[in-house]
């Protein structure tokens, strides 16, 4: 009797430690799962980087920068602002700047090609040269061209993903595993919850553990977005232009709030849990 | 913990470069409407340093009719409004280095007349002050030599792009060089 008694007790405190190890690697699993859906669904999605460069306003920022950029030149180098706006006509930096986000997600990293940018500013630049009937001589050619130049590297450097050549990579190596490691999550998930369920043939004692592990996820994932904001102050970076810092600081917001979602749909499921928990008590 | 502080000094360091304390604020004009009797001598208490973008005085030259707002830093959006002070040196007062970048198109064009003798007034948000044109001359941008950020007097430099008829870029600058007659001193707040 005192033996069975001894072993009866041992199984007791073994499927309490698994349960508490199980709930323990649930809230875990959960938590892990939610992250990586977040970073699949914002760092390898195309389309929330453009939402960002939409919704950030980069393509007002950055036009007026190109226009400060462009009067600021043709001060200097003896050409009116009219003529130096009308090199941006027929342009459209946020467009250029989509396509560049769009060419981050490709197989290979690539940039827009603004190489056309310089030519056809010069040739505007020397045909008011012309319309002021003033003659060009080698001097004159030279200093215009590198206006061109200046005017074309400034447009181009609005067009384009910052750190391509780091980013790409990165990117492309975090699409190729999420899906395997969202699978094995979820996977480790299910396994807690079987698990839970198996040891206990009171599902009450069951529901209570579950309800820790995913109550305990929502927690984590409540918790995550403003550690996250705090451990990166984003709107006091130190960055130029002001058109890329809002954009990096934008997209980085964005990135943190993401999680909330799925704070919202765990903190959910551990309320039903929790309250199937209490119903079942007082059957 | 003390032991973990040689290892996160570092990282702290570069957390301090690239964020600031508080995000940017819009740049102000802290010129305009103050009272006619800005302090010419003496000393000055500085409560608020200006920001990138601050409307912080004016420049004028007599002699030539060269009359420019000031504002600070030297980007395209201030040398569009008119002429910027060098934000990696001093503002007037500090008795060090000033150095101020006008359009050779727009608002310093007038900077071609300046020779040596003539005066050059500054007004400021906390003091007016006075400089004597010593020298000038036409040197390339990149020549380091142009100005001396070493110095410890107060001292001012106007320089604009050259030849101020010149049509595109040009590798050459006008450079006029100041030294200081009057003008009150800095004393920062605490």
């Amino acid at each position: 009797m005192e033996h069975s008694d001894n072993t009866a007790g041992r199984r007791l405190l073994a499927r309490r430690l698994f349960s508490i190890l199980a709930a323990w690697l649930l809230c875990v699993f959960v938590t892990l799962l939610a992250g990586l859906a977040v970073v699949r669904l914002t760092l390898c999605s195309p389309g929330f980087l453009e939402r960002q460069i939409r919704d950030c306003g980069y393509g007002a920022l950055a036009q007026q920068e190109l226009q400060d950029d462009y009067r600021s030149y043709g001060a200097a180098g003896g050409f009116d602002g009219d003529t130096m706006l009308g090199l941006l006509d027929g342009r459209d930096i946020e467009a250029d700047m989509m396509a560049a986000a769009a060419m981050l997600y490709e197989d290979e990293p690539r940039s827009p090609d603004y190489s056309h940018l310089e030519d056809e500013m010069y040739a505007a630049l020397m045909d008011n040269v012309a319309a002021r009937n003033i003659r060009p001589n080698e001097e004159i050619e030279t200093g215009v061209r590198t206006l061109a130049q200046t005017c074309a590297a400034s447009y181009a450097g609005r067009g384009v993903i910052p750190f391509l050549d780091s980013l790409h990579p990165v990117i492309a190596a975090v699409r190729r595993v999420t899906p395997w490691a969202l699978t094995g999550l979820a996977a480790g998930a299910a396994v807690c919850l079987w698990l839970l369920a198996a040891l206990h043939r009171n599902r009450r004692a069951s529901l209570a553990y579950i309800t820790q592990g995913l109550t305990g996820a929502a927690l984590l994932l409540c918790a995550a977005a403003p550690v996250l904001h705090w451990l990166v102050p984003i709107q006091t970076l130190n960055l130029q232009p002001a058109s890329l810092k809002a954009l990096l600081a934008g997209y980085v917001t964005a990135l943190f709030d993401a999680v909330w979602p799925f704070a919202a749909v765990v903190a959910v499921m551990a309320a039903l849990c929790g309250g199937l928990y209490a119903l079942s008590g007082r059957k | 913990m003390l032991a973990f502080a040689p290892v996160v000094s570092p990282y702290m360091g570069l957390a301090r470069l690239l964020f600031t304390q508080e995000a940017a604020p819009a740049p102000s004009d802290l010129f305009t409407g103050l009272a006619d009797d800005l302090a010419r001598s003496g000393i000055v208490t500085l409560s608020q340093t200006p920001q990138t973008g601050d409307k912080i005085g004016q420049i004028d030259i007599a002699d030539t009719g060269l009359s420019a707002p000031v504002y600070y830093g030297d980007g395209s959006a201030q040398l569009n409004q008119g002429a910027g002070v060098y934000e990696g040196a001093w503002i007037p007062g500090e008795g060090r280095t000033v150095l101020v970048a006008g359009h050779a198109g727009t608002f310093f064009r007038k900077l071609e007349g300046v020779q040596p003798g003539m005066q050059i007034t500054f007004a400021t948000y906390y003091g007016q002050y006075v400089y004597e044109v010593t020298k000038v001359d036409i040197l390339e941008a990149t020549d380091d030599a142009a100005y001396d950020f070493a110095r410890t007097d107060e001292n001012l430099i106007l320089y604009t792009c050259y030849p101020f008829d010149m049509l595109g870029y040009t590798p050459f600058r006008f450079f006029v060089y100041a030294e200081y007659v009057s003008g009150p001193v800095i004393e920062r707040a605490q």
